[in-house]
């Protein structure tokens, strides 16, 4: 059985999610980061890569490792931000109470 | 990966994985892990403005452009291009993080390429940048493989059904270029001149580079 992520292939998948201009034409000039937010858990993501305590195989499987409901329901930056605050804790660098202490 | 993580077996299995105790909102999720990460000096904001600015300023597909504009006026450059793509690119200084290891597909009459990433987003980031949204929606990924030509369609690129189409697979290893046909009526046209006309989508094979009239 292949896994949620694996998805090459798959049927039930509507349109590509394209920007078109008042020509019709498909707009090709996104912006690097659409909303500041996702540029920081992008840039957190890499920097906190840089302790060296995994490696890009290892955030990735933490990417396809989000419960199946979380992967479907997450846009791209949140499911980056899910696996690398669940990678900090698995790997010590910060505990879950510190984590607690931010829901609001 | 610890063995809490595959506790699935119940709905509530969210509450055995940190991130479940974050703050719903994404933008004050990444406040907290980023302000957690700052207190205890794990990263430094000048990090994180540097690795913002160099992927907003320096590193997008403005500089997959000019490697294509060289192979274009450039026979030679071409041809090391297409042996060795991650030499000839580090030639123009682009290498690096997620461009380790690159392959060019040209683009003939005949043989249309396009490239995807089925299982999560690889992309040729010294070349190309960041990807765009659509490269990794659900979407893109599940059907490209499938139906390439529909998928060209809705980006207005109507290939003639002559043209054979070649779909390749990025993986972390392992990430693509297109070298897309130099545009007929840009013969006295300058390498730079070339550049402007090479667009993020005709190198991801989802257009082709037109000069605007």
């Amino acid at each position: 059985m292949s896994r949620l992520h694996d998805m090459g292939g798959r049927f039930g998948n509507g349109p590509i999610p394209l920007h078109k201009n008042e020509n019709n034409k498909v707009e090709d000039n996104e912006p690097t980061f659409k909303y500041d937010w996702h540029a920081k858990a992008w840039a957190v993501t890499l920097a906190a890569g840089a302790l060296g305590q995994w490696n890009l195989d290892i955030s990735r499987h933490y990417r396809e490792c989000l419960p199946p409901k979380d992967y479907m329901n997450y846009s791209y930056y949140e499911k980056w931000l899910a696996a690398l605050t669940n990678l900090l804790v698995d790997k010590k660098l910060v505990s879950l109470d510190e984590i607690k202490k931010f829901v609001t | 990966m610890n063995s809490k993580e595959h506790n699935h077996s119940h709905d509530d299995h969210d509450h055995d994985h940190a991130h479940s105790h974050l703050p719903s909102d994404p933008e004050l999720r990444v406040k907290a892990i980023e302000t957690l990460l700052l207190s205890k000096g794990l990263i430094d904001s000048a990090t994180l403005d540097e690795l913002i600015d160099t992927y907003e300023n320096n590193i997008g597909p403005q500089n997959g452009a000019k490697v294509v504009a060289k192979a274009w006026v450039d026979n030679d450059y071409k041809k090391r291009l297409l042996e060795d793509a991650t030499s000839a690119i580090r030639e123009l200084s682009y290498q690096g993080r997620q461009g380790e290891n690159m392959v060019v597909v040209e683009n003939t009459p005949e043989i249309h390429n396009v490239v995807v990433c089925t299982l999560c987003s690889c992309y040729p980031w010294p070349v190309l940048g960041i990807p765009p949204t659509w490269y990794k929606s659900d979407e893109y990924r599940s059907r490209t493989v499938r139906e390439p030509r529909k998928v060209l369609s809705e980006f207005g690129l109507n290939l003639d059904p002559n043209v054979q189409i070649k779909v390749w697979d990025s993986t972390a290893e392992l990430r693509y270029l297109v070298l897309p046909m130099r545009p007929i009526g840009s013969e006295d046209m300058s390498e730079d001149e070339l550049a402007k006309l090479v667009t993020r989508n005709s190198m991801i094979g989802t257009g082709i580079p037109e000069i605007v009239k």
